[in-house]
Order: structure tokens, then sequence, then C-alpha cells
């Protein structure tokens, strides 16, 4: 028989560690004998059988190449490509953003962003070209741009510092709040002409509230741990 | 013409009708009674045996259904098929798997282990189910004859109406009493995955047990549960440094009510009591708790008084108005009591099924029993106790990482000079 070192309980045949204190059991005289009738069946993992990338974007590009080989050959009836050009690259643009889940997801999420973002603005330039709207330097890129850092910082947090979850929650209502602004701000002033601000303030006190409370549960454990015990589904 | 036997279906009793909608996504009220032989097990033969003793049971070989306005038991149509053990206990019923059978029937080498979901029966109706199927079993098996005594049941007669009785409604007292209660500290640590089931069990001599409880002039579960309201004081005391932050530790300690009533029946037929300290007066000795804890269970252990808990329980269920309400909706308000009064009271449930007692036939083919208990929703372990041939054995299975309760019981003990052999699930 042996004993726990440290908790002083006599342990099972076919235990290797203390369950209470998971103090290693060093026995010379009887080693562990696995053989040893344990009481309860030994836990196999389930593993799920899992389809390969590969296959899952040969897949999508099947899926992907049935519309727009449509599209292609409705528009390419008045030998000229009009409409299906916006279809054509927006489901670019979508399978785009899935292999970049796919594949750079598991390399880097801020690549990842990078490259979904990009898409994104390539999407836009193509539509500005086409359309010769005249707001994709003015307003489109910027907000992008603005969308683009809020998360690319938020995923920094989270990711490459490891903050803990309420303080990236915190920041990211801060940043939505900043973005709310800027939102308003480049509506007025491309739209209106106008260099002010208005209900974007309300959000942005809201928010900057919520993320300033989060930040004090954050800095203090007990009151964390309530809530943690309070909230625990 | 084929004649079709109608299935027999049941109203939930009084204690039961909670355990449906109390459930979370992840957890539903399952406790798991053990039987092991000495011999290992042979699943055909023990299929057999569930199919002998299931029309015995009509109450606990069952599916749970919903009505309009409440949920009830109906006996299902096939035989609960046995299936060999998995290596967590008391995994969740899935609500699906409640609606084809709220019963489960495993097999281990040379362990019979059933899984109830609680609203079919307690500890006590689900040992005199368990002791039933060992005792078909071993008829079956070895060809030996075992009376029908000591909570083995006759299978071949039909169940009696008084094993299907709700007792709560028979032996509801008239005079409801308060149920304002203080909340009670809950010890806490990382969550486990739903899936993971960490089990502890210590084995120790009952004549040891003894030994410290006749030194204190006290039963086996006051001495347990005082051992326990220590191990949580010492917690408490490592987590909640400052006393104002501090709550009251309370013991949950489940009755058998069929003590104190002439009932017979197999369904829950279970009341609490809940000894308490208050940490904020400061630190107890052990023998302060023994004393204080002896003092609270007699006090609060009566018929008059249990009769008025049954009364505040029964007159709810029994308001014309609350009946017609729609099951979603009580559902939702059930819950929603449960959440604010129910398991917030008491810091940990401890469940002492007691000593069992079996033919003496039956004793040679039989070396122990197990009884593990889920910890409640939001309570971080349950703890149930049984002793068979001179063993008391303690489980806790617990739903954080962090075995700090196990560990404070146990090694309490161990410094009282009682002998521990632990056991559990993990290697």
């Amino acid at each position: 028989m042996s004993y726990c070192v440290n908790c002083g309980v006599e342990l099972a045949e076919y235990i290797k560690k203390c369950p209470l204190c998971s103090t290693e059991v060093i026995n010379p005289n009887q080693p562990y004998d696995f053989a040893n009738t344990p009481p309860y069946p030994e836990y196999e993992p389930i593993t799920k059988q899992r389809v390969s990338i590969k296959t899952m974007l040969g897949i999508l590009a099947v899926i992907f190449a049935v519309p727009i080989a449509v599209c292609l050959v409705a528009d390419l009836s008045d030998s000229m490509l009009t409409w299906s050009g916006y279809i054509i690259s927006s489901l670019f643009t979508i399978y785009t953003i899935i292999v970049s889940a796919l594949v750079i997801h598991r390399r880097s999420v801020l690549l990842e962003q990078i490259f979904d973002y990009g898409a994104i603005s390539l999407l836009l330039i193509y539509i500005e070209y086409q359309s010769k709207g005249g707001w994709l330097l003015s307003f489109a890129l910027p907000l992008l741009g603005g969308i683009a850092l809020s998360t690319l910082f938020v995923t920094f947090l989270a990711k490459v510092l490891n903050k803990r979850i309420l303080t990236v929650i915190s920041f990211a209502s801060f940043v939505l709040g900043a973005l709310c602004v800027l939102c308003d701000f480049l509506i007025k002033f491309n739209f209106y002409n106008s260099i002010s601000i208005g209900w974007s303030l309300y959000p942005l006190i809201s928010l900057t509230a919520i993320g300033t409370v989060l930040i004090v549960i954050d800095s203090n454990s007990y009151l964390k741990r309530r809530l943690a015990k309070k909230f625990f589904i | 013409m084929k004649i079709v036997r109608r299935q027999r279906w049941l109203k939930l009793d009084n204690a039961a009708k909670i355990f449906p909608a109390a459930r979370t996504r992840s957890w539903t009220n399952v406790f798991r009674l053990s039987v092991t032989l000495t011999e290992e097990i042979d699943p055909e033969i023990l299929q057999k045996s569930v199919q002998d003793i299931k029309k015995r049971f009509p109450s606990i070989c069952v599916r749970l259904s919903n009505g309009m306005f409440w949920y009830y038991i109906e006996e299902t149509k096939d035989t609960p098929t046995v299936q060999p053990e998995g290596p967590h206990a008391c995994m969740k019923m899935e609500f699906s798997e409640i609606k084809k059978c709220s019963v489960r029937i495993l097999y281990y080498k040379n362990r019979i282990s059933v899984e109830f979901f609680h609203s079919l029966t307690d500890g006590n109706g689900a040992l005199v189910f368990i002791k039933t199927l060992a005792a078909t079993y071993l008829e079956n098996r070895y060809g030996i004859d075992v009376p029908h005594s000591d909570g083995v049941l006759d299978i071949s007669v039909r169940a009696k109406g008084e094993e299907l009785e709700d007792s709560f409604l028979k032996y509801a007292g008239k005079i409801p009493a308060s149920r304002r209660d203080t909340d009670a500290y809950m010890h806490w640590g990382t969550p486990l995955d739903e899936r993971f089931t960490p089990l502890v069990t210590g084995v120790l001599d009952i004549s040891d047990i003894k030994k410290e409880c006749s030194k204190y002039g006290v039963s086996v579960t006051t001495y347990l549960a005082s051992v326990m309201a220590y191990a949580i004081q010492s917690i408490q005391e490592a987590e909640v440094p400052k006393r104002k932050h501090k709550k009251p530790i309370k013991i949950f300690l489940p009755v058998n009510l069929r003590n104190f009533y002439p009932s017979s029946t197999l369904r829950n037929f279970i009341l609490f009591v809940i000894p308490a300290i208050e940490t904020k007066y400061g630190h107890f000795e052990f023998d302060e708790i023994v004393k204080s804890f002896h003092h609270q269970i007699a006090f609060k252990l009566t018929e008059k008084n249990m009769s008025s808990i049954m009364a505040t329980n029964v007159k709810d269920e029994l308001n014309p108005a609350l009946r017609v309400v729609p099951l979603f909706i009580k559902n939702i308000v059930m819950k929603a009591v449960y959440n604010l009064t129910g398991e917030r009271k008491s810091s940990i449930t401890i469940s002492n099924l007691g000593n069992v007692k079996l033919p003496e036939i039956m004793d040679e083919y039989i070396e122990r029993f197990d009884f593990i208990l889920t910890p409640q929703c939001t309570q971080p372990n349950g703890c149930s106790i049984i002793s068979y041939k001179g063993k008391l054995y303690i489980s806790f299975v617990r739903k954080i990482k962090e075995p700090k309760l196990e560990q404070a019981f146990f090694t309490t003990l161990v410094k009282m000079g009682i002998h521990v052999k632990i056991e559990s699930n993990r290697r």
C-alpha cells in the first residue's frame, strides 16, 4: 500500500498521483501497476473525423464557380461585362475571406484580418471605378481604415498581448465609441458639408462608461469572483 | 387480435417537479447507486434481470413526458438497455434522453450501476431498486433463492399503491413554514467541461468513525457534516480574509421522511435540514461545530417541523391559479425561484444513505455499494455517503478543477486519526 506524503491518505493501488494534491506516488516496494483493476474505465477521447482544408476549399471553389459562370454567360450576351462584374467581385471577396479564415487564421489572426480588409478594399475600389461615385477616398476608405485599425488593435490585445477578457472588452468598448464618432464625422463631412459631430456622442458616452465599469471589475478580484459565481451557467 | 397494454403514467411527486424545470444546458440532477459483486457481470443476464423487474417498478423504469400544465412520468414500452459504463459518473442526461428513458443501467467489470434522474425517486427508493435488481441478477446467475426482505421486493407481484403514492400530499401539515433564509458561502474554482466529472472516493472503517462519534455523542451524519463545515471554513478563511465579506457555512442534509411517517413510497420522499455556522463571528473550533450541529439538527429534525416545510411546498402545487398556468411559463418561474432560493442557501449537499442491509444470502456475493451524487447546479461539489460491511464510502464529485474541498475534508479526517483510503476515476 502507498500513502500520499502530503495528505497522509492511503492511495488505491492503481493511482499514479494523489487525487487530492497531485503529489506523485513513489513507492519502490510497490511500483505502479496499471493492471491492478482500476475501478473506472479509462477515458478515451472521441476523435472527430475532419474534412481536410484542401477538400473544403475545392468544394467551395466549385460552389462559387457555378453562380460566377451563370452570371458571365448571362451578361456576356451583350458582348461586354456590366452588372455581373459586381456579383463576381463580391463572390470573389467572400471566397477570399473564407480562404483566409481557413488557411491564414491558424498562422496569424492579425494577418488574416489584414488580408480580409485588403480584399474588401479591392472590392470597394472596383465599385468606385465602375460607378465613378467619388466617395472612395473621402468616405469608404477612411471608414474601412478606422474599422480595420480598431479590430486589429482589439485582436492584438487579445491574441498577442493575451490580455484578460474583461480588459479586451473594455478597450473594445472605447474603440467602438471612437468608431461611432468617426462614422458620424465622415457622414456629416461628406454628405452635409459640415465639420461637426452629433448623435455619436451618446454611444461614445455609454460605451466609455461600460468600458470604465469593466476595467473596475477587472481590477477587483473579489468582485470578479463573486460575479463569476453569480453568472455561472 | 393483439392486446395492446396501456402504458401506466404518474404525476410527478411534489419534490420531483422542480428537477425538469431547474435543468440547464450543462446540468441535470442525476445520482448513481452501484453494487459491486464478487464476480464479473454478465451483460446478458443483467439485461434479463432488468426485464424481470421492470414491471415491478412502474415509477422507475419510466420516461419523462410533458403535458400542457405539468410534466408526468410514463412507463417505457421497452426495457431499459444495459450499457457499458463510461469513465465519468453521473454524466449529464440530455433532456431528449430523459424523455426516452430516465434511468441508465450500466455495468463495468464486477459492478452494476444505476443512474437515476432525480424526478423518479430519491436515494432510498433507488436503493430498493438496485437491491432488487442485484437479487434478481444473483437468482438468474447462480440459481439462489433470495428472500423478500431488507428492501428486496417480490417481483412476482404487482407494485402496491402505497409504493407509487406522493407521500408529500398525504403527510403535509396545515401551517406552512417560512422560506426566508440567508445565502450561504460557496467556494469556487476553475470550471470544468461538463463531460468531465472527477470523482474521489474515501474508504473508511465504520468502527473508526463510530469511535470518534461516540467521543462527541453524535451521529455519523452530524459528525461528517461538522468535518465538512470545518473543511469549508478553512477554504473560506484562505479565500475570503475580510470578515465583513464572509457568509455563513451551511450544510444541506437530506432527510428520509420514511423515518417519520409510515410511508413505503418508492417515489421522492425527502426533505432537508440545514445546520449552519456564522463565520462572521470568528473562527469555529471543531468541537464547537459538532456541538452546534448536534443541537441544530435535533432542534430542526422534528415531525412537526418537517410537516410544516412540506405544507409550504405542497401549498403552491395545490394553488388552483398556479395549476392552470401553462407548463412553459411554470418552467420559467420555477427555475427563477429555484435559482433565487434553492441552492444559494447551502454551501454543499451531503446525502447519507446509511448502512445497507441485505438478506444474508446476498452478502457473500456482494463486495460493496457506492453512492454518487452529482453537484447541484451552481455548487462546485456533491458529497454522498453509504456504508456496507463495516466500510464507509464517501464520494465527492466536482465541477471545478481544484480538489480543494476533498483535500481539506479528508486531511481533516486524517489529522483526527482516522485512516482514509482514496480511490478515484483518474489515475
